[in-house]
Parts: structure tokens; C-alpha cells; sequence
């Protein structure tokens, strides 16, 4: 039984240290138990007595050092000098036990036989107490350090457990010198068992509860076999020694039959009335893990957790709690079982989170409450509240929330099985959370944008109609400028026309002069009161157009017929022919290409002392060509390059002629590239005419 | 011809008359557009000359006005104004005024003839 024990405790974990050397110390233990009954059981014969009792002590010697490697490894320390000085006598006395200075002939008692011991055999006992005094001490000194309840209780089995072996089982060395004292003493490897078992359960110590319910089930059901088949079997002896082998293999096939069968129904039996949630992790996991997949609602979420969890665990209670870093506390969100209402909250604590929930892993409140912080209101509020293990959810080192348990249905602690499954689907619903909380958040974030989007917008609308305000006022300014400076312009130009008509009767030739000086003067500012209104207004974008199909050449011989006379005054040839094939229609603004026409012709006969000025029409590709060409004093090379800026004027001719604004050519290109046309002029150089054009694309 | 001119600027609207009436018509001058109102149902003017901007009733309101008139197509309606937006040339034109003119663009022996007062039409 012990070896069993021993054998199981490995497997659990094989890589614990802790199982591994209490494995090895209950081999040692086993070895000493079944030498012992092998060397009672063939009490009459010497020789082998002596040899099993070698046997023994094959095992009895490795104890001393197993328990203290078991110790260190309990404790948690690493291995000192006081473990290697074990092992070394431990096995020179192994080698020692073969000889004859260890243990000599044997005492013969009532009971059975014991060898003598001899020598060595006193060393040896020496060193077993020694380290039995070394073990306890020190495990006692640990004991009494330990804050953990639970640790405290786990140790103080250990303690009673190797203290019954030890007492009661090293009177099992008085045989050995003579004392004939009934080997009770071997009953004390019972006691060790039991008490151990004992641990087990109620201490998860090395935690072998689980296979130990396990392996419960399956030789309660092999001894429920076995059993009925051997007495089967034994009744056949006694009745039909003869079919002898019949009998074995028909039990064979029965047993085995059985046997699954039984394990079955112990199965189901031990679950229903023990409680014991004999649950598959790997299936737990896969489970939630599927339904943690499938929903982004964190109410969905702790209902599947809480479906799965409560099934495996068999729970009392189970609550969800969310962490409020800005106001550093858990807000109950979910909960089954507990007697609080939602929303309940609690208080976070700095250390608890770095001292327990930091390391991702779950606690229990026992474990807190011996531990170093056991004072925490924390700690009392969620005790207050029936919970026993609370499992904190991170994501890296954020904290989300807590999954809090209450206790188990079945009164059982949680034992580590159930440790590493909670540890496992914390990360899954802690993810989950996060995502649904960042659901969330987005879907408020999205009401929250367009909630400020349309406070922009308001503010856009507002500064959209301050900008049409502003636009008005500059049309109403624009409109009132010009017609309050064209009002005294109208007057100037009216009665100076009139007098010099010569309605107001005649006037001396001085006077007349004068007053066409005047009203020469007056021209100009009409027209740059002209020219300043349609720059303003192009600038500002209310030039307004009114395009319409015609035909250019209407246009240009009206202008030519205008300025015919002006021309002829000047003794100046004004040519102009109508084509002879119609040309293609433009949609153009009959009156701003009438004006451009008039500035460009104007000029020419303004900038031509004498000779003529030749306007032509003409057809190119997709676009219509207007050109006027005079024999008068021609453009410098720099003076073409400024000549449809604003205000400027050639640098030459300013001396001759300086009524122009310097504006109308500007305006006229404005005026033909809103047309989607261009302008341009050419000459080669002074006194040697210049020619202008422009261009407009014919209407599609 | 009988001639009405509604013009607040004295000068201007004194401009026209002596030009006019040296072409030998009937010309009256009203300062603002509610007496020119009054004067054109009580006379019935063959033309009249219009100012746009004006205080108390501005020409626009005058030739809302002048759509009521039932006499309306016995006399044309010419608008004088230094205004030369194309909107408001356009508004004009709706309101069912019968030309436009800006006055700095012409003297008044320009206007006299592009009004057909001239002595070819009369």
C-alpha cells in the first residue's frame, strides 16, 4: 500500500521534487515493510531470515537519507552538505549490511527471529537518530515560520505522520539488541499510511487527491472483481478438484467482463454521493473555448464561463467583478449564488495586486488571510461576501477583473487540478472581456463621434454663414463704391458734354478748350472707375457671365463699325473683312468680349500715328482667332513681357500717352481665360507695329 | 413726348431736363418714387426715366409697383442707374422695366438718342 502511495505520488508529478524524494522514501519504507514480513514469514529458516533481514536493512539505511531529502525539497532549499554527508553513510552502511559487522546470527523469540546486530549496526542507529533529531527539528523550525493555513495544516501532517513512523517504528530496532519486544512496531508503517491518506485528502498534499479517488475507484472495483471470482474459484477446488482448468479460464473471462463494468458503476457511484467532480480539464477548456469564441457580449461571456466552470468546480457561487482603475475598485458586473446585488463595490488593493495577482495565478482567501497582508480590508470584504478563490484576469500586466468563487457544493477545498484550470482559462476570459469591453467602447465611441461631428459641423455651419455675411457685405460695398463714384463722374461728364454741345450757348475758344480738358479727364476716371469695378469684381469671383452662342464676327464688325470714325480722325486705315464662310458659333459673354475687342482695337489706333490697323477672323483647329495688326509703334522685348499685368503701360509710350489706366489688358486677359481662352501679343520691336490676339474655343 | 424722370440727385436729374427739353420735350422731375407715383396716375407720361437707388421707395419697389399699373403698356419704363451688377440688370429687366442704361456711360445727347428723343424720331 505504501509502495502504491509512493508510486502515485511520482506519477503525479515527476517533476516535483518534493513527490520525487517522498516517493523514494516510501520505497525505502516498503522495502523495510516486505523484507520485514518476508524475513516473519520464513521464521524458520535461518539463512533466509538473515537474508531478508538484510533485505531490511537494503532499505532501512537509504531512509535517514531520503527523509532529508525530502525535507529540502518540502522546504524548498537547496541541497547541503548535511544531504551529501547522508548519502555517503547511507551507502557505506548499505554495503556494510552485507557483511557480518552489521548484523550476526539471529535472536530467536516467541514471535519470530531478528538478526543481531553488531558493530556497524550501533553506527548506523547512531546516524539514523541523528538525522531523525536533525529532520524533526528543522521541520519543526519550518513549521512554525509557515504563515499559509494551509501549508500549516499540509506540515502538520507530515509531522505527525513521520513522527508516529520514527517513534514507534525505530522500537523496531530493539530486536535487534536483544529486546524481545512484539514487532508491533511495524504497525506503525499502518499508521503512516493512513495518516498520510489523510493529508492527502484534506490537505491536497502533493496533491494526489484526484488519482487517489481515482485509483480508489479502480481497485475498489478490481478487489469487487477479484473477489467473487476467487471464491468462485475456490468453491470449484472443493467441489470439482477435477476440472481444474475448465473452471480458470471461464473465471478469466467472467473477471474481465466484470471488471469494466464495475469500474463503471463505482464510477457514477463516487461522483453522485461523494461529489467528487472527476471533470476532464482538457474538455472543460475546449468548451469555453469555443463558446468564448463565438460571442462578443460580455454578458454572454460570463454566462458560458459561468455554465462551464460551475459544472467542472461544482461551486457554490460564482461572480464576475470588473476592475475601475480610475476609481481603483471591482465593481460586481455578474453573479450566480452570491447574495449581492450588482454593482456592489469593493476597494482594490496596490499589494495584494503585486504581491498575488501580478503572477496571474489564483488565490484563495485562506491563503491570504495567513499570509503577509491577512490585515487587508480587501481581504475581509471579499471573504464577508462567501468567496474562497478569486481568479484575477490580465491582459500583460493590465488588470481587467476578477472571477471570484464561492465555496465547493461538496465542502471540498480546490485542489491544484482546479488551480491549473482556472490558471488556463483566465488568460482565454480575460481576453474575451477585454474584447467585449473594447466592443463596447467602440460602439460608445462611435455615438461619441458623431456627436462631435456634428458639433463641428455646427461650428463649420456658423463659420459658413459668417463667410456668406462677409460675402454680401463685399457685393453690397462693391455696388454702393461704384455707383457712389459714378454719380459726381455722371455729372462732370454730363454738362461738360453739354456745354461743349454748346447747349448752355457758345463759349470762347479758351473756355471750350478747358472744358474738354475737363471732360477728357473725366473719361479716364469713368473709365478706371470701370476698370476697378471689374477687377474687384473678377478678384472676388461676382464677375458674372452670360454665356450665350454667337457669332464673333457680329461682334467685331460692331466694334469696328464704333471705331471707325475714331480711326478715320486720325487719317488711319481701319480693314476689316467679314469671312467669307461662316464661322463655327462661340458661347461666349457678348458685351466683356465686345469691351475686349474695343480695348485691343482702341490701343492699336491710340499707339498707330498713321498707317492702318488690320482686325482679322479666322478658323484654327478648334478655336477662332481674332488678330489685329497695326503699323504703330511697336512693344519693347521688355515691355511684352509686363503687358498684361496689372497697371502696367509701356515704359516707351508712357511719355506719349498717358490717359491709359494700365488696366485693360489685364482685364482683357481675365476676360478671354474665363472664356477657356488666350491672349497674346507679338512685335518686332519699337516702330515696328505689334499685333494682338486671342483666342476663343468655338462651342461645342 | 412727355417725359417723367424719377431721380433724387438734383443734378443729375437737372442734367437731363435742360438736355431734353432743348430737344423740345415735355420733361418733369420727381425727387423720389412715391411722388412719382402720385404723378403718373394723375399725368400720363409716354416715358419714364427711373433711378434705382433712391431713399423712402427705391426704383426696384417703384417698378413692383408700376406692374399694377393698368396703364402700364401705354408708356415705357427706362431704368438709369450707375448700378451695373448683371443681377440687378437682370432683376430689372424681370421686374418689367423696358431697357437699362448706365448713366456715366453716356452723355445725355448719347442717352437722348439711344432713348429715341432725338430729333431723326421725334
Amino acid at each position: 500500500m505504501v509502495f502504491l502511495i509512493g508510486i502515485f505520488v511520482f506519477l503525479k508529478n515527476t517533476k516535483s521534487k518534493v513527490n520525487f524524494t517522498f516517493a523514494l522514501h516510501a520505497l525505502a519504507v516498503t522495502v523495510w515493510l516486505f523484507a520485514t514480513f518476508m524475513m516473519f514469514y520464513q521464521k524458520n529458516n535461518i539463512e533466509s531470515v538473515i537474508f531478508w533481514d538484510r533485505m531490511v536493512y537494503a532499505g532501512v539505511v537509504f531512509v535517514p537519507a531520503f527523509m532529508y531529502h525530502f525535507y529540502l525539497a518540502y522546504v524548498n532549499k537547496r541541497n547541503d552538505t548535511l544531504l551529501v554527508i547522508a548519502y555517503i553513510l547511507s551507502l557505506s552502511f548499505l554495503f556494510l549490511s552485507r557483511t557480518d559487522y552489521f548484523v550476526k546470527d539471529v535472536f530467536t523469540y516467541k514471535w519470530g527471529t531478528h538478526t543481531k546486530a553488531q558493530f556497524f549496526h550501533h553506527l548506523f542507529v547512531v546516524y539514523f537518530f541523528t538525522y531523525v533529531v536533525i529532520w524533526f527539528t528543522k521541520m519543526y523550525k519550518f513549521y512554525r515560520s509557515i504563515d499559509s493555513l494551509l501549508k500549516k495544516k499540509q506540515t502538520k501532517y507530515i509531522l505527525y505522520d513521520f513522527l508516529s513512523l520514527f517513534s514507534i517504528g525505530s522500537l523496531a530496532y530493539l530486536p535487534a539488541y536483544g529486546f524481545g519486544i512484539y514487532p508491533f512496531a511495524y504497525l506503525a508503517g499502518l499508521f503512516f499510511v493512513l495518516i498520510l491518506a489523510y493529508a492527502i485528502i484534506n490537505t491536497r498534499l502533493m496533491d494526489i487527491r484526484l488519482v487517489f479517488r481515482q485509483s480508489t475507484v479502480f481497485l475498489s472495483s478490481l478487489f469487487a472483481t477479484v473477489i467473487p471470482v476467487f471464491t468462485l474459484r475456490y468453491l470449484v477446488e472443493l467441489y470439482l478438484p477435477t476440472a481444474l482448468y475448465w473452471p480458470e479460464v471461464v473465471m478469466l473471462v467472467i473477471a474481465a467482463s466484470l471488471f469494466p463494468v464495475l469500474k463503471e458503476k463505482f464510477s457514477r457511484f463516487a461522483n453522485r454521493y461523494l461529489f467528487t467532480s472527476l471533470y476532464d480539464s482538457k474538455f472543460v477548456i475546449r468548451e469555453l473555448t469555443t463558446a468564448l469564441s463565438a460571442t462578443l457580449e460580455t454578458k454572454r461571456i460570463y454566462q458560458s464561463v459561468t455554465d462551464s466552470l460551475v459544472d467542472a468546480l461544482h461551486s457554490k457561487s460564482i461572480s464576475f467583478w470588473q476592475h475601475v482603475p480610475e476609481k481603483n475598485n471591482y465593481v460586481l458586473d455578474f453573479n450566480k449564488g452570491l447574495s449581492l446585488k450588482n454593482q456592489f463595490k469593493i476597494r482594490a488593493s496596490k499589494n495584494i495586486f503585486n504581491n498575488y495577482f501580478i503572477f496571474s495565478k489564483a488565490v484563495s482567501i485562506e491563503e491570504l488571510k495567513s499570509g503577509p497582508l491577512k490585515n487587508l480590508a480587501f481581504i475581509k470584504d471579499f471573504a464577508v461576501a462567501g468567496i474562497e478563490v478569486i481568479v484575477p484576469l490580465l491582459i500583460k500586466d493590465k488588470l481587467i477583473g476578477l472571477i471570484c468563487f464561492g465555496p465547493k457544493l461538496s465542502g471540498d477545498i480546490y485542489n491544484n487540478e482546479d488551480f491549473d484550470l482556472l490558471h488556463v482559462i483566465s488568460a482565454q476570459v480575460a481576453i474575451a472581456l477585454e474584447n467585449a469591453f473594447l466592443y463596447e467602447e467602440t460602439k460608445q465611441f462611435n455615438l461619441k463621434l458623431s456627436d462631435e461631428i456634428d458639433k463641428a459641423t455646427k461650428d463649420l455651419r456658423a463659420a459658413n454663414e459668417e463667410l456668406k455675411n462677409l460675402d454680401r457685405a463685399k457685393s453690397e460695398f462693391i455696388s454702393i463704391a461704384s455707383h457712389q463714384l459714378r454719380t459726381p463722374l455722371t455729372v462732370i461728364k454730363g454738362y461738360g458734354s453739354m456745354m461743349l454741345e454748346g447747349s448752355f450757348g457758345a463759349m470762347t475758344p479758351a473756355i471750350n478748350e478747358n472744358i474738354k480738358k475737363i471732360y477728357d479727364s473725366n473719361e479716364r476716371l469713368i473709365a478706371l472707375v470701370e476698370d476697378l469695378l471689374n477687377i474687384s469684381r473678377i478678384e472676388s469671383g461676382k464677375l458674372q457671365f452670360n454665356f450665350e452662342a454667337c457669332q464673333l464676327e457680329d461682334i467685331i464688325s460692331s466694334v469696328v463699325e464704333e471705331l471707325t470714325v475714331p480711326a478715320a480722325n486720325k487719317g488711319l486705315k481701319l480693314i476689316w473683312q467679314t469671312p467669307a464662310e461662316k464661322l463655327p458659333a462661340v458661347n461666349i459673354d457678348k458685351g466683356k468680349i465686345r469691351q475686349v475687342a474695343i480695348n485691343i482695337i482702341d490701343n492699336a489706333i491710340k499707339y498707330t500715328p498713321k498707317g492702318s490697323i488690320e482686325v482679322n477672323l479666322k478658323l484654327d483647329g478648334d478655336q477662332i482667332l481674332f488678330s489685329s495688326v497695326d503699323t504703330g509703334l511697336g512693344i519693347s522685348h521688355d515691355d511684352l513681357v509686363n503687358l498684361f499685368k496689372k497697371f502696367s503701360r509701356g515704359e516707351h509710350v508712357s511719355l506719349l500717352h498717358t490717359e491709359g489706366t494700365g488696366l485693360g489688358l489685364y482685364v482683357g486677359k481675365m476676360m478671354i481665360e474665363a472664356h477657356k481662352g488666350r491672349i497674346w501679343a507679338e512685335s518686332a520691336g519699337i516702330d515696328n507695329g505689334s499685333q494682338f490676339y486671342f483666342t476663343l474655343p468655338i462651342a461645342k | 413726348m412727355k417725359i417723367l424722370i424719377i431721380e433724387d440727385e438734383k443734378m443729375i436729374a437737372d442734367m437731363y431736363k435742360v438736355q431734353f427739353e432743348l430737344l423740345g420735350h415735355d420733361v418733369t422731375v420727381s425727387a423720389n418714387g412715391a411722388e412719382g407715383l402720385i404723378y403718373l396716375e394723375m399725368n400720363k407720361p409716354d416715358l419714364l426715366l427711373l433711378d434705382l437707388m433712391m431713399p423712402v421707395m427705391d426704383g426696384f419697389e417703384v417698378l413692383e409697383k408700376l406692374k399694377d399699373f393698368q396703364a402700364r403698356d401705354k408708356f415705357r419704363v427706362c431704368v438709369l442707374s450707375n448700378l451695373s451688377q448683371e443681377a440687378q440688370v437682370r432683376k430689372v429687366l424681370d421686374l418689367g422695366a423696358n431697357d437699362f442704361f448706365v448713366k456715366a456711360q453716356f452723355t445725355p445727347a448719347e442717352l437722348a438718342k439711344k432713348l429715341g428723343l432725338t430729333d431723326e424720331n421725334n
